[in-house]
């Protein structure tokens, strides 16, 4: 048994989106639905003094994230049918979409913004880790994607040797689901639940 | 506060399903408190399917929510584990006993102490249902609906609306000088006020719960300002639906009684549909779920 | 326009079911099968074909391409790499805009067949009918020998487009210097003004920068006007290079931009805010504390460069106070001395900074400076980009290891020949941004008033034009209203012939229209690069749908019409030419493998040392001089004054009271810029390369555009005053025209200035003019088709606005 985790690292993500778009055309997903998305963290100001000089305290990350296959994933926990299920051997999290009644709790309780029903499908959505690729020795396609290589994918052991769980802002406090997720912080970054690193991107990603 | 009209159809069922059973509590407090013939029973019974009618309403809205309703039979595979299991588990029992109930009543045939006995049953049952439909909000990723206040809202919704539609069946049935009466009155204001704290304290407490929350997409006290107004003409309707059914009680002619328990069950809806609307827009996680 | 894909599902439904069946055997098998199971199995799995291909867009990414192809249909899009690549793995991987090339090569509204434009519509008015492939080429071929026969193939015009690039992507220049030639053009959209400047002072050879891979040995970069993450963001190119590089190096890194760019992300304390357009001011100011505090380095400049101090002056200016030295100490020129406090309100940069700046620049060594080509595409571009040029030689930091000259990074490439063009007769040559002027007064241009090169003026203006892949036209033109008021007259260009794949909005204004193939439809190969060199070659992913054809083809067919077609191909197909072609490169680079191993690798790498820019010139600058007349590094530019004399300047291409453009870098302010807002447009508008476009390429992608909206990046203290929230649609406008899109209220952007990325596709009423909105936002509605005085580039960045909800 062998859980997976992504990682995430902060210092290369550049914002681009290639991960996010690389999945949908592998997963061949239309307008309204992304399997991964990024998230734009900005705080701070950029000010003008009276003679005409700037002063800024602003800055700025971008956060790419997908299911984290949760070790206590909320969103199996409410699903009424079992149809969001956790893969015993690899910790993958999907749904089984002859289960699924798409009843949208999964959206609501997942903290992440992971699950999401796709009405025209029926059911429920989400990233499956590429269970398939990664059962035939290959990595998510979106981290085989990602040009800055801030994205990984390995067993829970290797990755959580790369960075701290789940520990940046906009992401909750890792109690809740104990995420499998690994990620080392630009200097920008704020730690996990601090509330004054606010996504200020929604159109692009919710 | 636009993205909570989003959930009407579960704004919907969260209104009338437990109107709809909270009736069966007012009907219960006659069926052991007055004295009512055969003939008033008969009335009753058939007029009994305006609650049966909110419920099956109610789950046929919630029913249109799901994207996929032909894998419905499978939602009890997460009872125990899964709030929502929970809820419909509760539910589908009280609807089983109610069309029992119904349907042996409206036989005409049901004892006098089955009767009882049942109505009792089921008015414990609605407030089951009603509990657990509340319960099903309380997940410990949305902060702002983890709360107890989610429960006892329904639960207040349940008996103002369950009041003001038990009012109308009684009304409706020619029962005005039986509501009148001193015990049964008592009853029908004594759920009233119950349900008017819960209802509205339960929706309070849950909106400065919300006020304080804040996450990476948006602040509670943000959420609460905009659904501020709905939340006011909500309780504003509430309020105005007690004032009805105060009035029914009362007595007075039989059509003015029966105007009363009209506008008190009107009332209800709107107010219970917008305070449900309300509370499903100040959903605050703690991450980055939003509603949509 | 008609729709030309109705039946197109079908189509390839049966295509793909029909190819299975004659993929599964001969006659007999396929006629047992039909009645047999063997059908289901033909239908039910059919072979997943891989197939390597290149991204041909104007971006060197070239991304890499592994088509995955089921029924004939690409299926999806991978790219170079491999689950076990480390950090330091080169791999040519795409980038978001590569990795939706299925939704491209499939959209609806993709072009299938010939179309003309409709009898009695006028261009830009976009309606098109179906004709076929012989009209079409008839019509094509007719008026332009109507066009020569009546103007000469002076007349004859191919506008900068830059869609597609390949080794045989030109084939219609070829074509029609087989039959007469056409106006060449020069300059480019990208880089007119530093193209321009830059052999001004270091010669027209090896003048380029270092490598991004050599900031890993400096101490301190100085990033002018650049996001290499944005820039180029997929390929072996700047994105994987510069996180690559900030990574591996010691040096503290600025990031010296109006804008808070994607390439800052997480980095913030990069970021050094600047107005836009006032680097010279800055460049003067931190020369000023430079010399004051006796930090430059003068044996460098001395021994190097003409024309810092008197001392190194060219001859005839000597003793007029000319030198860059006098401009900066006040003693010439404007007679103001360039103090951080006279830099700072023009800046935005505070004194104290600029010279605590200064000082760091003046005490740390090795110094890399790099440019963009942001800050030169401005109405003073030509000297912004020289100033920071000349910014290395104060302090003597060029040709070192760990240093740069200044310009943009260096970009190693194996070098792949093309698709001979042949001579062109036509000697005459417009700097391509002039292209409008050129149709509506070609004759009153001149080598004085409007850089005509090889002749002293026009002899006609261009009446016919080859729009191949080009967005040119319109929409990465400047001032769309004007260019349509222009292209839409047909008195003027007689006849346009479009080819692309989609109606972007420069096709609508084409009289035929021929569909195009992706470069993945073809064969193909393409060399680039930038820290790594690789190489791309391709084959066909799927088959030719519907009538389109390859360029070449088409190419070919006009020249049959010309009776030119065997001078033209030389007997040989497209693939053939690629072919010959990578033999004829392989002979000059032993290295390169056989075509078969390229073709069967896809992609091939190749690394380089880091380089090292002018490093022989600083090793020995007698034996290694410089192309200038100097044949040193020129700060003062005799030959500019010289080539200039007697050019027809208009207010503001100069410093106030001089009558010459300057032949020094100084600081001019923008025509339209931070010291020259006015009441009714008090906010500055430059726009910025943006992740979900590479100019207007994928523009019209709708999964592209969905998370990758349309925004106006405003300052909370401009939006606040204007009643803007972030999210708010709003209108920006000046006095060229109105655009519609998001605001994105944020930090990231200086107070005083909106930011605006360039490309998006214009969606306006065409008879509305400049009254109307165009609700795309394609910053060039607002940009101006005045040139830049010296180059006569595109001034694009350079403009004023005001901002208003809608």
């Amino acid at each position: 048994m062998t859980h997976y985790a992504f990682h995430f690292d902060g210092t290369r993500c550049t914002g681009c989106k290639t991960c996010e778009m690389a999945c949908k055309d592998y997963k061949d997903l239309g307008l309204g639905v992304a399997y991964r998305k990024v998230y734009e963290v900005t705080l701070g100001e950029t000010k003008k003094a009276d003679d005409g000089t700037f002063a800024s305290t602003c800055v700025s990350y971008p956060l790419s994230l997908a299911c984290n296959h949760c070790e206590n994933p909320a969103c199996v926990k409410v699903c009424p049918t079992g149809a969001m299920h956790q893969d015993a051997d690899t910790g993958l999290v999907s749904v089984d979409a002859d289960k699924c009644i798409g009843c949208g709790y999964c959206h609501m309780a997942c903290p992440y913004n992971a699950p999401k029903v796709d009405r025209e499908k029926g059911h429920s959505v989400k990233c499956d880790g590429c269970k398939e690729r990664v059962a035939a020795g290959e990595k998510p396609v979106c981290v085989e994607a990602c040009p800055a290589r801030a994205l990984d994918f390995g067993p829970v052991d290797a990755m959580s040797k790369l960075g701290e769980q789940a520990d940046i802002a906009p992401l909750p406090a890792k109690s809740y689901t104990s995420p499998n997720l690994y990620v080392k912080p630009s200097k920008d970054a704020k730690p996990a639940g601090d509330a004054s690193a606010k996504v200020v991107n929604p159109l692009e990603v919710m | 506060m636009e993205a909570a009209f989003a959930e009407m159809p579960l704004a919907l069922f969260s209104t009338l399903a437990p109107m709809g059973a909270g009736a069966f509590v007012i009907l219960a407090a006659a069926f052991l408190t007055a004295k009512l013939d055969a003939e008033a029973l008969g009335r009753i019974d058939r007029l009994t399917a305006i609650p049966v009618a909110f419920v099956i309403v109610g789950f046929i809205a919630a029913f249109f929510h799901l994207a996929s309703p032909a894998n419905a039979f499978g939602v009890f595979a997460g009872l125990g584990s899964s709030p929502l299991s929970n809820e419909i588990a509760a539910g589908v029992v009280f609807c089983v006993v109610m069309v029992v109930y119904w349907a042996w009543a409206l036989t005409g045939k049901m004892p006098e102490g089955v009767r009882k006995g049942l109505a009792v049953v089921l008015a414990v049952l609605a407030l089951v249902f009603a509990l657990f439909t509340g319960m099903a909000y309380m997940i410990d990723t949305i902060a702002s609906w983890n709360t107890l206040a989610g429960p006892v809202q329904i639960l207040g919704y349940a008996l103002v609306g369950g009041a003001a539609l038990g009012v109308l069946v009684l009304a409706l049935a020619g029962c005005a000088d039986e509501l009148k009466a001193g015990s049964l009155k008592t009853a029908v204001l004594a759920v009233l006020v119950v349900g008017l704290v819960c209802g509205i304290g339960g929706l309070a407490a849950q909106a400065m719960a919300a006020n304080g929350l804040e996450n990476a997409l948006y602040s509670g006290a943000d959420m609460v300002s905009s659904a501020l107004m709905v939340i006011v003409a909500g309780v504003v309707c509430l309020v105005a639906s007690g004032v009805c059914d105060v009035f029914a009680v009362r007595g007075g002619g039989a059509s003015a009684v029966v105007g009363m328990g009209v506008g008190a069950a009107v009332l209800a809806v709107a107010g219970i549909l917008l305070m449900r609307l309300a509370f499903y827009a100040m959903q605050v996680s703690v991450g980055l779920s939003m509603l949509l | 326009m008609i729709d030309t894909n109705v039946s197109r599902r079908t189509f390839l439904k049966t295509g793909g079911a029909l190819g299975a069946l004659a993929v599964a055997g001969g006659g007999a098998v396929a006629a047992d099968s039909l009645f047999g199971s063997g059908v289901a199995d033909a239908v039910a799995a059919p072979e997943e074909k891989v197939t390597w291909g290149h991204c041909a867009i104007n971006c060197p990414g070239r991304c890499a391409l592994k088509m995955h192809v089921k029924d004939d249909e690409i299926a999806w899009v991978d790219t170079h790499t491999s689950p076990d690549a480390t950090f330091d793995t080169p791999q040519a991987r795409a980038c978001l805009r590569g990795r939706t090339y299925r939704r491209w090569a499939n959209s609806p509204d993709r072009i299938s067949y010939p179309m003309k434009r409709v009898e009695g519509t006028k261009r830009g008015e976009g309606k098109y009918e179906r004709i076929s492939w012989d009209e079409a080429i008839d019509l094509a071929a007719s008026k332009l020998k109507e066009v020569i026969e009546k103007h000469g193939n002076e007349a004859v015009y191919v506008p900068y487009a830059t869609g597609v690039s390949a080794t045989t992507s030109r084939p219609f220049n070829r074509f029609l210097n087989l039959v007469g030639g056409y106006l060449n053009f020069y300059n480019s959209y990208s880089t007119a003004q530093i193209s321009c400047i830059t052999p001004y002072m270091y010669g027209s050879k090896n003048n380029g920068g270092s490598s991004l891979s050599s900031g890993e040995d400096a101490k301190l970069i100085l990033c002018f006007g650049s996001s290499p993450t944005e820039t180029r963001q997929g390929g072996l190119t700047t994105h994987y290079d510069w996180v690559h590089m900030r990574e591996r190096t010691g040096a503290k890194i600025y990031m010296i931009e109006p804008r808070f760019n994607d390439s800052n992300f997480g980095h913030s304390e990069e970021w050094l805010p600047i107005n836009p357009g006032t680097d010279a001011a800055l460049v003067a100011a931190l020369g000023h504390e430079l010399i004051k505090n006796g930090q430059t380095d003068e044996e460098f400049l001395h021994t190097y460069c003409v024309g810092y101090d008197e001392e190194t002056m060219p001859e005839a200016y000597q003793g007029k106070n000319m030198s860059y030295k006098d401009y900066i100490m006040g003693t010439g020129y404007d007679k103001v001395e360039k103090t951080p406090e006279w830099a700072a309100p023009i800046t935005g940069i505070p004194a104290e900074r600029i010279r605590a700046l200064a000082d760091e620049i003046a005490t740390t060594k090795p110094v890399y400076v790099v440019q963009g080509w942001g800050p030169q595409r401005r109405s003073n571009g030509e000297w912004t980009a020289w100033a920071i040029m000349a910014l290395p030689c104060l302090i003597g930091q060029v040709g070192l290891p760990g240093t740069s000259n200044g310009t943009r990074e260096a970009r190693n490439s194996p070098s792949l020949s093309s698709l001979p063009a042949g001579t062109n007769p036509v000697k005459a040559s417009i700097p391509c941004f002039l292209f409008t002027d050129a149709i509506d007064h070609g004759p009153e241009m001149t080598a004085k008033n409007a850089g005509v090169k090889n002749a002293d003026a026009l002899k006609t203006g261009i009446k016919y034009m080859i729009n191949y892949a080009g967005n040119c036209l319109t929409n990465q033109h400047s001032d769309i209203n004007k260019a349509h008021e222009i292209l839409a007259d047909e008195s003027k260009c007689e006849f346009i012939l479009g080819i692309d794949t989609v109606m972007c909005d420069s096709m609508n204004y084409s009289d035929v229209v021929l569909p195009d193939l992706f470069r993945f439809e073809n064969d193909s190969q393409i060399a680039t690069g930038s820290d790594w060199g690789y190489i791309i070659t391709g084959t066909p992913a799927t088959s030719p749908k519907f009538e389109r054809k390859s360029a070449y083809e088409m190419a070919a067919m006009l020249a049959d019409k010309f009776g030119v077609k065997d001078q033209f191909t030389e007997g040989k197909t497209e693939q053939e030419w690629i072919r010959e072609l990578y033999d004829k490169s392989r002979e000059k680079d032993a290295k390169l493998p056989p075509y078969e191993e390229m073709q069967e690798m896809g992609v091939y790498t190749r690394e380089y040392p880091h380089i090292v820019s002018m490093q022989k010139f600083r090793e020995d600058p007698a034996a290694n001089a410089l192309t200038t007349p100097s044949g040193k590094i020129e700060i003062f530019s005799e030959k500019l004054l010289k080539d200039t004399e007697g050019w027809e300047l208009q207010d503001g291409d100069t410093l106030k009271g001089m009558d010459t453009l300057p032949p020094l870098p100084v600081y001019i302010p923008e025509w339209e810029g931070v010291e020259t807002t006015t009441e009714e447009h008090p906010l500055v508008l430059s726009g910025f390369h943006y992740r979900g476009r590479i100019h207007s390429s994928w523009g019209f992608i709708p999964e592209l555009k969905e998370v990758n909206p349309m925004e106006a990046w405003i300052n909370p203290a401009d939006a606040e005053p204007r009643g803007i929230k972030h999210g708010d649609t709003v209108h920006v406008t000046n006095d060229r025209g109105t655009i519609e899109l998001y605001a994105k209220v944020t930090p990231r952007v200086v107070p005083g200035t909106v930011a605006v990325s360039q490309g998006a596709w214009w969606d306006g009423d065409v008879h509305a003019g400049k009254d109307g909105v165009d609700k795309g936002g394609s910053i060039n509605t607002l940009t101006t088709q005045r040139p830049s005085p010296l180059s006569k580039g595109n001034p694009q960045h350079t403009n004023i606005c005001e901002v208003k909800k809608a």
